[in-house]
């Protein structure tokens, strides 16, 4: 069996990630928050509602659901992925995967550091690298995906572990609900068929593909529109 | 009372770019007031507009006149654009388009100059090259239907219409109305196509 630890940011991602691996009992050898004490949003009740459909809750911060289970956790007052601190504590500890929450780029010393990151995508790659994808593929495609891969330097070209597509949402909170619903769902179904234990990863064509920045709103609102008006 | 303007091309985002990051959902009165406020420039820039064949003679004069300039990203552009015209298939201009294109989109800002993928300048304020740049997104969105490029444009024409009270040449307002028409009659088809008229 792969040892397997997550590296938790205060997002909406982290919530969906830790709280959606504890309901389903998987388990995890560490645990790490980056906490950067920002400020909890405000959410609607709409969007709490839709959140806990979805099997989490986006009103519980990270820290206060891993503190209420008493769940323990190594806790950095940093984000930086590419921290020392964070980089001497990985290696120290040598597991074999670390599930990434974050976006951003990896740097050599810390993906030299014995453990390999995984990182959930919302997009089917190699089409769909980049930023946001998922409204792109719900304008192109009607639907949206996400991979998960073996990250290494380069965004979104490391080898694909898992794709799954999903069915565009019927409402309008894709940024704080949705994306990080389907990512989590992904992860689920990743640990429970132990697709980390065969290490049978595909490996992408670099060459193939689109890289994608982040969405303007004009295309935002006609992406999302797109799933309010076909609901 | 006040009627809410489409607010990503008020103020000047050459010197307040403009991340798009998280940006609100507000429904279709959003799209209707990205409309307006592109209709509004439109009527700016006069009643004449490019035709493909235009701006291919307009922009082959304009670099042959400057052949001391070949490594200036306005000479650049135009070199790409004429190859996009022409529908030459060069991966390596190509791969230039691709270059300005990813310039644009980290720092939404284009540099005078630059060398070996690095800025050699300091200057960023040419509309020009915002302008060719977005000519050139259009035209590859139409050739391609790749969302990419028409995200690009949208970005690049907001900060032109940030920035329209600056002076640009004639032959350059032709052009930001070819795309900025362009680009409209695009979203209003997307609109329609989905039902958000």
């Amino acid at each position: 069996m792969s040892k397997i630890g997550i590296i938790l940011a205060s997002d909406n991602r982290s919530k969906a990630y830790i709280q959606k691996l504890v309901f389903s009992e998987k388990k995890l050898d560490k645990i790490i928050l980056l906490n950067d004490k920002k400020i909890e949003l405000d959410y609607s009740e709409n969007e709490i509602e839709i959140s806990k459909k979805y099997g989490f809750d986006i009103s519980k911060p990270v820290k206060e659901f891993l503190q209420e289970r008493e769940i323990s956790f190594k806790e950095f007052d940093f984000v930086d992925i590419n921290h020392p601190e964070l980089i001497k504590y990985v290696k120290n500890n040598q597991l074999d995967f670390y599930i990434f929450t974050g976006g951003g780029v990896l740097k050599k010393p810390i993906l030299n550091s014995g453990t390999k990151f995984i990182h959930l995508h919302p997009g089917i790659v190699p089409q769909y690298r980049g930023s946001t994808c998922f409204y792109y593929s719900i304008l192109n495609d009607g639907n949206c995906g996400v991979t998960a891969y073996v990250m290494e330097e380069k965004l979104d070209a490391g080898d694909i572990i898992f794709q799954k597509k999903f069915q565009a949402p019927k409402h309008k909170f894709l940024d704080t609900v949705f994306d990080p619903h389907i990512r989590s769902n992904t992860l689920i179904e990743m640990l429970e068929n132990n697709l980390l234990d065969d290490c049978n990863f595909k490996k992408q064509d670099k060459s193939e593909g689109d890289m994608y920045f982040i969405i303007h709103p004009v295309l935002k609102h006609l992406a999302i529109l797109k799933c309010l008006i076909n609901d | 009372m006040n009627e809410k303007e489409y607010q990503y091309s008020k103020e000047s985002l050459l010197e307040n770019p403009q991340t798009y990051q998280f940006t609100k959902f507000e429904g279709k009165e959003f799209l209707q007031r990205y409309v307006n406020s592109r209709k509004k420039i439109i009527l700016k820039l006069g009643s004449s507009r490019y035709s493909d064949a235009d701006i291919e003679k307009v922009i082959e004069q304009e670099q042959n006149d400057s052949r001391n300039k070949n490594n200036t990203t306005i000479f650049e552009l135009r070199r790409i654009l004429l190859h996009i015209i022409k529908n030459n298939k060069d991966t390596k201009i190509n791969a230039k388009f691709e270059m300005y294109l990813k310039k644009f989109e980290i720092n939404k800002r284009l540099y005078d100059k630059y060398d070996d993928n690095e800025k050699n300048s300091t200057r960023y304020d040419i509309i020009e090259n915002y302008i060719l740049l977005s000519v050139i997104s259009i035209l590859k969105f139409k050739k391609t239907e790749n969302l990419k490029f028409l995200n690009t444009a949208l970005k690049l024409n907001d900060t032109i219409c940030s920035e329209f009270r600056n002076m640009i040449k004639e032959d350059y307002n032709k052009l930001f109305k070819f795309s900025l028409e362009s680009e409209m009659s695009i979203i209003t088809r997307f609109m329609k196509k989905i039902g958000a008229q």
